[in-house]
């Protein structure tokens, strides 16, 4: 590589980190104003499960209010960054929800939301009874066949549940078919799908929250799959289907008459 | 600074900008250098299943990637039906495999053929082991971790979409598996790789041949215009 | 009537004597570059033959040239769509043994092998991969019809020559063949440049030369599928197409190329021919007996008021009118009717002319028996008036030049036989017979322009025989780079980097 070449590789590089560097820059400048509210954080990461009042789901997400291990700041700030699965036992009754980590807090965030919990001054709901969810539509919305109304993705993007087993393989996100019993019924899934307890669906949902009925029916449809037997193929056939695709590939090409012919010299030098 | 910065804003900005810049420089001053170097004058029966597979099932794959990021709705709506998911993953799988059955066919070609070795460069090895790990870690993305086709466009696709608008999120990728993350980051390094190696050819697919005229004749005298630019291109490569 | 100049050359062919003198010159100017061994930008072939690279005229196998269909004209090696899906895989490509493999010898083991009983050899290596190579074959390997079993039985311009002359062709007292120079013919219709997908190949203006832009040049190798001729080469190493230049520099220096100058037969003339721009299309779109004759059409007169007033219109200067007024090529094409382009049907409208050879010189004709029973003053028609005995069938020759038209090749045959009988008799019997006169007119000529043909045959002096046009390269220069004076003392104009291959 001659001088010009070099030079001009670092003079790339250099405008390359310096884009990156203001566009870093940006909004770190921009967020740093105002401290956030811990009322506004705990709306919008911590409700879900643990409802607006506080009082959690029974058998599923403990409540906040009136709960003494939340006045440990530390123990709390550590369940929100660490997450907490496995049963617990609170004020004489056990909860065994599954709580993702909340990396997407910061530290001002996370303190605010302490403070908020800790003062125990929780807002009580206002009808927040969903209406009874209907399974076939829970269905559709799985599988995608009804799109959700703000548009996020089908569940079956990620996910296999009951008999839908994407091809009997593996998936991004866990199987659904037993999420109705594992957080506690339908009205825990249909609290969990305000905000979803993931840090990969979190983004997803943010911009496009599920409307209520769209909760409800998909927690219909999780609470009748629950006890499903699941039965899979024992092929993949993601796998299977795309390797005799490619070898229908390959075949084709041999359609191409020119593809076994010999060079003219060698098919005349062979004549002898 | 974490490596999920490092990795999903620093690298990718600078790859675009080196890639860019170098292709443009490459393309303007060292013209001689650019070209597809075909090998079939020298070895062409292995050429043919390898090429052909790989070229047409990279360029497949490609093109499906480019669809997803400028129309992900049009996935979210065709992938609504379980059978026209099914359709297109095993499609889209199939033509990956066809590609990955090239580029094999392509590496044992340049580890057998004498012919091929005498112009195999540094570089070649480079960008053949890059496409190959594209490859492998793309269908290991598809086979393990489905059905990309799905969630692609509602969990990268906002990502690339960041970096595009000069808003860069790169959270959106932090919790995604490692081989997502690594195939990522390899076409990063792709990019980094295309001005400096064979693969600037991409850039010179002639499309413009549908539609020029058959013949093509330049009056040396006459053709002002022709004559100007010359100039000009002889002046700014420090020529004339 | 859009007139443009083109710098043509013509091989007399009943000359060329085979010594290959032509393509070692070019070879050591131009093709003597590493990925260029292989290349010979002009070449000797013996007829019949299979020439090189191997069978060049299949185009069922390599697709060279245009096809005639209904709407006009297409290239036979691909549409515009089918080029672009053809890019990763062409199919009409020759291999490079279709060529044939370069090879040098280990010439340093001549002074490094250790002392033995045998002397030591220097064993050949090839020139790609420097490795020890059983040599199969060569750049004029059926020369001279050696290998004629295989290569020169299997020429296709014998097609249509029937079983009983093909058999003849062979015999060891009837053998015949002749040489056949081939460079680029310079194409006015060529298909490398109709089928480059980069764009990179163009005819220059001025002179019609046919050139390939490296700088643009990204080796999707279609213009040498789409040569009908294979004159167009892939440099392996550096990965760009190279072609004949027809020696421009020397050219527009005022030297023949180095081809035309080394000649030691002197069979070859170059000169500027006038065309008209507007009608190639029109020619182009002939039927395949036709296409020699449309070729000619379009060969302006340029003597012709209208066609120097058109030229000058469009900036042919003088000296190129004064120059297209001498140049042996219109005599030889135009006035006297003599020559042929290369295989007329293949409608890129070759601007290389040929004069077709005579057979061998003969006694008498007859069915492998040497007639001893004519009268002498008989024996000099014989030929002359039984042409389709000649040892090199008509049908042959036709195949090879006139798209399959015998009546083309039969007038020529029969106008260099009368010149040859009138200058004999001339010469030898001192006499011109009525006989001789007869022949004369049934050759379609003159003595007038029989004396003229003769010398311009066998006594042209070098000014004779190359006419250049002034070419103005101080014009040119000023044209690109505006003060004349900027680059005095600098050497050429070419590449001030050396043409390496890219990563």
């Amino acid at each position: 590589m001659n001088r010009t070449v070099q030079l001009m590789s670092t003079t790339a590089i250099a405008l390359g980190l310096l884009t990156a560097a203001m566009i870093l820059l940006l909004p770190s400048t921009a967020g740093a104003q105002e401290p956030p509210d811990g009322q506004d954080v705990y709306l919008a990461n911590c409700a879900a499960c643990h409802q607006p009042d506080g009082l959690g789901v029974s058998g599923s997400f403990p409540p906040l209010s009136g709960n003494p291990n939340v006045q440990d700041g530390d123990y709390v700030k550590s369940v929100i960054t660490g997450g907490l699965s496995g049963p617990i036992e609170v004020l004489g009754e056990t909860y065994d929800g599954v709580m993702p980590p909340f990396t997407n807090l910061s530290d001002a965030d996370i303190e605010s939301v302490i403070a908020y919990i800790q003062a125990d001054a929780f807002e009580a709901a206002g009808g927040d009874e969903l209406a009874p969810g209907d399974t076939e539509s829970g269905e559709a919305i799985f599988l995608g066949s009804r799109r959700l109304e703000n548009a996020g993705p089908a569940c079956v993007a990620c996910h296999t549940a009951a008999n839908h087993q994407s091809l009997s393989g593996y998936t991004l996100g866990p199987d659904l078919t037993d999420l109705a019993v594992r957080y506690g019924g339908a009205d825990a899934v249909a609290a969990a799908l305000t905000n979803p307890p993931s840090a990969t669906m979190q983004p997803m949902f943010d911009g496009a929250p599920m409307t209520d009925q769209e909760r409800a029916d998909l927690a219909a449809y999780f609470d009748s799959i629950s006890e499903t037997q699941v039965s899979r193929s024992p092929v993949d056939i993601l796998l299977v289907g795309g390797v005799i695709g490619m070898i229908i590939f390959f075949a084709l090409m041999l359609l191409a008459p020119r593809s076994r012919q010999r060079g003219f010299a060698d098919q005349l030098r062979s004549q002898r | 600074m974490s490596w999920n910065t490092i990795l999903f804003v620093v690298a990718p900005y600078v790859a675009i900008v080196l890639a860019v810049g170098g292709t443009m420089y490459r393309t303007r001053r060292e013209a001689f250098s650019v070209s597809s170097l075909s090998t079939q004058l020298l070895e062409h029966r292995k050429l043919f299943w390898g090429s052909f597979a790989f070229h047409w099932g990279i360029l497949a794959i490609l093109t499906a990637h480019f669809l997803a990021l400028i129309m992900p709705v049009i996935f979210d709506i065709w992938n609504g039906s379980q059978m026209r998911l099914f359709i297109l993953e095993i499609t889209g799988f199939a033509l990956a495999a066809w590609a990955l059955g090239g580029m094999l066919i392509l590496i044992y070609r340049r580890l057998t053929s004498k012919r091929v070795q005498v112009v195999t460069t540094k570089m070649d090895v480079v960008v053949l082991v890059l496409v190959l790990a594209q490859i492998v870690t793309g269908m290991w993305i598809a086979l393990g971790y489905r059905f990309g086709s799905f969630w692609g466009t509602n969990v990268f696709v906002p990502y690339v979409w960041s970096l595009i608008t000069l808003r860069p999120r790169p959270e959106l990728v932090a919790p995604l598996p490692f081989v997502l993350q690594l195939h990522a980051s390899l076409f990063w390094a792709f990019l980094i790789a295309f001005p400096f190696s064979r693969l600037v050819h991409i850039v010179t697919l002639p499309l413009p041949y549908l539609v020029r005229p058959w013949q093509k004749v330049v009056w040396v005298r006459r053709d002002r215009e022709f004559v100007a630019k010359e100039k000009k291109d002889r002046a700014s490569a420090g020529i004339g | 009537m859009d007139v443009r100049a083109h710098m043509s050359m013509l091989f007399h062919l009943d000359k060329c004597i085979g010594c290959h003198t032509c393509s070692v010159a070019c070879k050591n100017l131009w093709t003597d570059r590493k990925g260029a061994e292989y290349m010979w930008w002009n070449n000797v072939e013996t007829r019949p033959g299979t020439g090189y690279p191997t069978g060049w005229e299949d185009q069922e196998h390599y697709r060279g040239g245009w096809e005639k269909n209904w709407l006009g004209i297409d290239l036979k090696v691909h549409t515009r769509t089918k080029a672009l899906a053809n890019l990763f895989y062409n199919p009409a490509l020759p291999e490079l043994d279709d060529y044939y493999e370069p090879f040098t010898f280990r010439y340093e083991d001549l002074f490094n092998a250790p002392e033995g009983k045998h002397q030591p050899t220097a064993i050949p290596i090839s020139a790609v991969t420097e490795e020890p190579i059983d040599i199969k074959s060569g750049p004029n390997w059926d020369d001279d019809l050696s290998g004629s079993p295989i290569y020169a039985a299997n020429d296709p311009n014998l097609e249509g020559v029937s079983e009983e002359v093909r058999q003849q062709m062979g015999e060891i007292e009837r053998v015949v063949f002749n040489y056949l120079p081939r460079i680029c013919n310079h194409c006015l219709n060529p298909a490398c440049v109709a089928a480059c997908p980069s764009g990179a190949i163009y005819k220059r203006g001025e002179d019609g030369v046919v050139l390939v832009n490296e700088d643009k040049c990204r080796a999707w190798r279609m213009c040498i599928s789409a040569c009908p001729y294979k004159k167009v080469y892939y440099n392996w190493s550096t990965g760009k197409s190279e072609k004949c230049i027809l020696c421009f520099p020397r050219m527009e220096t005022g030297q023949a190329p180095a081809c035309a100058h080394s000649c030691v037969g002197r069979i070859r003339y170059m000169g500027v021919l006038l065309y008209d721009a507007d009608l190639i299309q029109w020619a182009a779109e002939g039927s395949d007996e036709e296409m020699f004759d449309r070729q000619k059409e379009i060969i302006l007169d340029p003597f012709d008021p209208a066609v120097i007033e058109a030229a000058k219109a469009n900036g042919i200067d003088d000296g190129w009118i004064d120059s297209a007024q001498k140049s042996p090529i219109y005599k030889f094409v135009k006035v006297w009717n003599m020559a042929v382009p290369l295989h007329a049907e293949y409608r890129t409208l070759a601007m290389m002319y040929y004069i077709p050879p005579l057979s061998p010189v003969v006694s008498t004709i007859e069915e492998g028996l040497v007639r001893l029973d004519i009268a002498r003053e008989q024996i000099d028609f014989e030929l002359f008036n039984s042409l389709e005995k000649a040892r090199l069938p008509i049908q042959y020759l036709a195949n090879l030049f006139s798209g399959g038209n015998e009546e083309v090749i039969e007038k020529i045959l029969r106008k260099m036989l009368a010149v040859r009988i009138y200058k004999r008799r001339e010469s030898v019997e001192g006499v011109i017979d009525d006989a001789t006169m007869a022949m004369v007119e049934a050759a379609d000529t003159t003595p007038e322009e029989i004396e003229a043909i003769y010398r311009m045959t066998t006594l042209p002096t070098i000014a004779d025989r190359f006419v250049f046009p002034p070419y103005h390269r101080e014009m040119a220069a000023e044209a690109i780079f505006g003060d004349p004076l900027a680059r005095k003392g600098d050497t050429g104009l070419g590449y001030t980097k050396p043409p390496k291959r890219g990563a």
